[in-house]
């Protein structure tokens, strides 16, 4: 899956991380993307495991203290990854 | 485990942002999963990805269970100057491994 985010944002407002979560998975936190110098682009893109069709959520963390977040539906038709439960 | 695969552009232009690609054999084991016995295979994936440009820290990735087997990256870094792009990454069990890169920036 691919994030991005652009901007404008507030003067002196620098991307610090970005966190991707999973409704449905054992462990909701799929990964934090942290960027220890404010970056140019952002654009990240790496591939996850979802436990079946479900709403992931992004959620940006500024330098100011603002979150941008969004979500998108992910419909997964074949479960790649059962737990054993 | 220290496998990997980095993917980037020969030439950069100063200021620019550049893709940087890595995939990195690692197993991911959740810990949910079972052997044939029926006995629980422990949890091992990579907890930690760093990638930092000429010793500076540029990119970190915390990871969980939800990132696929084998991780594929990709993010873009700023060139500033012709150096080195390091990456090291760790694993529940400890292992730690390295790669490194060179950049070129014209």
């Amino acid at each position: 899956m691919r994030l991005s985010l652009s901007g404008p944002f507030e003067a002196g407002s620098t991307l610090q991380a970005i966190h991707l979560f999973s409704e449905k998975n054992p462990v909701p936190e799929i990964a934090v993307f942290e960027f220890p110098s404010p970056p140019v682009k952002v654009e990240v893109e790496t591939r996850v495991r979802l436990a079946g069709a479900q709403y992931v959520v992004a959620v940006a963390a500024m330098s100011d203290g603002v979150l941008y977040a969004d979500a998108t539906e992910i419909l997964v038709t074949i479960a790649g990854c059962l737990d054993a439960s | 485990m220290a496998d990997s695969r980095i993917i980037v552009p020969p030439e950069n232009r100063r200021g620019e942002p550049f893709e940087v690609r890595i995939t990195i054999r690692h197993a991911m084991e959740t810990g949910y999963r079972t052997d044939v016995s029926g006995k629980a295979i422990p949890r091992n994936v990579i907890m930690r990805f760093t990638c930092s440009y000429n010793g500076e820290p540029v990119f970190t990735v915390r990871m969980g269970p939800g990132i696929a087997a084998n991780p594929y990256l990709r993010f873009f870094v700023t060139a500033r100057e012709s150096g080195t792009l390091d990456f090291e990454w760790i694993d529940d069990a400890g292992e730690r491994a390295t790669a490194q890169a060179s950049v070129k920036v014209v």
